[in-house]
């Protein structure tokens, strides 16, 4: 199920409040979470009913190995045996499903077989449920921060429907206890107000931004070559900006979802695209996702204790795993590299950097984010580079594809204002007024306004976040469907 | 209270299940001038409903009619069917994909039409800040919004290349069973239904590019098999407009090769319900249909596109 759509809206989500909540006040505690669990299922499977038996699965093989893993054997080769069976399970079925016919097709390429794609469907947030279950199990191996789960914490731990689907990745620790908290059992309409409000504004940003600048990435990368600068330009920065909408969008709707149910989910996003460096950009981009490196991969390899190179190594690494883990395609690995290679420069000229102009290293900062953008986007690698060779190439030519990308800017809400008032449609016709809106307005959000995290800090209630909330909820609720044009030739 | 019927797709559902009516109007654009109010004057016991679909495939009449027998009492249906368009594809498919929460029984889900920026804008505001009028009558109704005469037609007529091939006379029908069934079927059902259905008239160069794409055989064929099939029945009237040459080869009437405008549709209306003139018979559809024949043959398309005139002076066949 996705959060921007009618039956989440208006079925789903009340139910889910409803159901839990009444169990609690029922004095069923076990069983609200039960139910929060079986309609965190129902959300998951909701699109393909097949997904469900990977996710219990999963979820029933790392519950009981960890289990046995920290009661049956305090340590020694069985211990380790078993840790090492689960890790390989793990990552064995997220290769399976996410890399198989990738690797198939690199096999084909070194050894020119031919061996048939298998097209196996990807389950939803396989991505993400396996890595929160591998840092359950390492945790559990190494006797860290663990404690005996009973299996229904355990599960919703893992299948928590705000998170479930696209992170934040957390960890059972800052989980598990807050459902078990009493407090948390009753409605807290601070907590209801505040979540409400960051659904809305998660929620605009996902259908009134991130979906609006995305046609624009269409109409670019539908066909690259009739790309010019202008127009590669404008298709990379849309794209710059949907991923941010989309994702930070998604992330908080995830907060403010869960929040409803009083739970606290970790921040995932703090405005990356303020940052001035590349570092400091990943501490704020998919936080939860560096946290999990950092702390399963970075930290066990040595961090920065081995010495400078060692740690260039290990940071590479780190950045290497992270493009892999986007996707099965040469482009994220490349995209990891790129990042990866801004790591280290970064911090072996990190003295000379600080010093230099904070506003020249925004720009270099965000130049490089945009144009890694590219590769994650492009379908492949040439793709990308056919994308960045139009970008420089300083042609001005074939202006068709940017009247398209300025009309994709002619949002319905203003169209009607132009038949009413020919004048306006003339004056924001001829200055491409609508375009240059859009991108200021952007700039002005990313760079200026507070971030939801910053939002539900700050909260009051007062009229004014009343208006706002209202007016994005049902803007936002108007936009989830549109009409469909016929257009046609012959009769 | 004013009404704005202005999108088939999404609101013929609503019209079929939810208005009041014993007679319905449908078929392709080429039906979409009609008036109402000249079949409700011409007899006050008929409330009538335009329900066409542009372009559509047989599927799309069989939705309509579906709909339509399910919930009303239908007295007359006026089909303006397109032959050389209908039978070709598979029967279940429309032209377009619907949408299907508005045309199945479910209620919940037309929240997607309800809670609908384009609906809100496009379709309610823009229409009632601007005054215009769809109402019933008027409704899908574009013959004002456009130009007629050659010139016009000619802007947006792209004349095929010359084929020397002839396509096989099956050409045009490869699936003509599971089509014709998709209309035939309440043909049988309701016998006590009157179905008056007419052929529109293209102009003369809809002929021009069957002739260059090789299809005229395939064309007459399929003419002939559907003619043949529904004279079998007692409560359909056919009407063949498509060889009258006073109106295919005015240019003035047609905004382009197929088109034409309300007067047309005016016309077709008057001979179907007050002259009975064009009325298909079992012993005249031949003669019409070789008329037809010579009449796409003998035109002098040169005069228009200045080459060579090229006529082929051929017996009619069986």
């Amino acid at each position: 199920m996705l959060f921007n759509s009618y039956i989440f809206i208006f079925a789903f989500l009340p139910i889910s409040l409803l159901g839990y909540f009444g169990l609690h006040k029922l004095k069923k505690h076990t069983l609200a979470k039960v139910f929060l669990c079986i309609m965190s299922l129902v959300f998951y499977a909701y699109f393909n009913l097949s997904y469900l038996a990977i996710i219990v699965s999963s979820i029933i093989i790392n519950f009981l190995g960890s289990k046995y893993i920290l009661n049956k054997f305090k340590q020694g080769r069985v211990k380790k045996l078993l840790f090492i069976i689960l890790l390989l399970l793990n990552i064995g079925i997220l290769v399976y499903y996410k890399y198989f016919d990738f690797i198939l097709l690199n096999i084909n390429t070194v050894f020119k077989s031919s061996f048939d794609a298998m097209n196996i469907l990807l389950p939803l947030g396989i991505s993400f449920f396996t890595f929160q279950q591998l840092s359950f199990v390492i945790d559990s191996y190494k006797g860290k921060k663990v404690v005996e789960y009973k299996f229904i914490d355990y599960a919703l731990f893992v299948t928590f429907f705000p998170q479930l689907i696209a992170g934040p990745i957390v960890l059972h620790d800052e989980i598990v206890p807050q459902f078990e908290d009493e407090e948390n059992h009753k409605i807290k309409t601070e907590n209801m107000a505040k979540g409400l409000m960051a659904f809305a504004f998660g929620l605009a940003k996902k259908v009134l931004i991130a979906d609006l600048f995305g046609n624009v990435v269409s109409l670019g990368f539908q066909d690259i070559n009739s790309l010019n600068t202008l127009t590669a330009l404008l298709t990379m920065f849309s794209y710059t900006i949907q991923i941010y909408f989309d994702f930070s969008g998604y992330c908080d709707m995830a907060t403010g979802i869960a929040l409803m149910f009083n739970v606290k989910l970790p921040m995932n996003f703090n405005s990356p695209y303020k940052a001035i460096t590349i570092v400091d950009f990943w501490k704020r981009w998919h936080i939860t996702l560096t946290r999990f490196f950092t702390e399963y991969v970075y930290i066990p390899l040595g961090g920065n204790r081995k010495g400078k190179i060692r740690t260039y190594i290990n940071v590479f690494i780190i950045f290497l795993l992270s493009g892999i883990w986007h996707g099965a395609n040469y482009t994220f690995i490349v995209w990891g590299i790129m990042h990866g290679i801004g790591n280290i420069i970064t911090r072996i000229f990190k003295e000379k950097i600080e010093k230099q102009n904070i506003v020249l290293m925004w720009v270099i900062t965000f130049v490089f984010i945009n144009l890694t953008w590219v590769m994650f986007r492009a379908n492949s690698v040439s793709e990308a580079i056919l994308f960045y060779k139009k970008l420089i190439c300083f042609n001005f030519n074939d202006m068709t594809l940017l009247t398209n990308i300025i009309d994709t800017f002619n949002i319905v809400e203003i169209t009607w204002i132009y038949e009413i008032l020919p004048n306006v449609k003339a004056l924001f016709t001829n200055y491409h007024i609508l375009v240059q809106m859009f991108i200021i307005f952007v700039f002005i959000a990313i760079l200026g306004m507070k971030n939801t995290n910053e939002r539900i800090e700050s909260f009051k209630p007062n009229k004014r976040t009343v208006a706002v909330v209202a007016i994005l909820i049902v803007a936002s609720i108007m936009s989830l469907s549109q009409v469909s044009t016929f257009l046609y030739f012959n009769f | 209270m004013n009404i704005y019927i202005v999108d088939e797709m999404y609101q013929n559902p609503g019209i079929l299940k939810n208005f009041d009516y014993n007679t319905i109007i449908t078929g392709s654009s080429m039906t979409e001038n009609f008036r109402v109010s000249w079949f409700e004057d011409e007899n006050p016991e008929t409330k009538v409903v335009k329900v066409p679909y542009p372009a559509g495939y047989s599927k799309n009449y069989d939705i309509v009619f579906d709909l339509a027998f399910d919930t009303h009492e239908i007295k007359t249906v006026y089909y303006g069917m397109d032959p050389f368009h209908i039978f070709i594809k598979s029967s279940d498919e429309t032209i377009n994909p619907l949408p299907e929460y508005l045309y199945d029984d479910i209620l919940l889900n037309d929240v997607e039409y309800i809670f609908n920026k384009d609906v809100l804008y496009k379709y309610t505001l823009y229409n009632i800040i601007l005054g215009k009028q769809y109402n019933n009558d008027l409704a899908y109704n574009w013959s004002s919004n456009h130009k007629y005469g050659l010139d016009q037609v000619l802007q947006t007529y792209i004349r095929p290349k010359k084929s020397d091939e002839q396509q096989a006379e099956n050409y045009l029908m490869i699936r003509y069973e599971e089509n014709i069934r998709n209309i035939t079927k309440y043909i049988e059902q309701y016998p006590n239904t009157k179905f008056k259905i007419f052929f529109p008239p293209y102009s003369i160069l809809e002929w021009d590019t069957l002739i260059r794409r090789g299809e005229l055989n395939s064309a007459v064929a399929v003419t002939k098999r559907v003619m043949e099939d529904l004279l079998k029945y007692e409560n359909v009237e056919l009407y063949y407009f498509q060889n009258v040459e006073e109106i295919v080869t005015n240019f003035d009437n047609y905004k382009d090769y197929t088109h034409h405008n309300e007067e047309i549709n005016y016309y077709i209306f008057e001979s179907i319900c007050k002259t009975g003139r064009h009325r298909i018979t079992k012993e005249n559809y031949r003669k019409e249909i070789e008329e037809m024949y010579n009449l796409a043959l003998n035109y002098d398309y040169s005069k228009i596109f200045g080459e060579e005139r090229n006529i082929e002076r051929r017996e009619t066949r069986e």
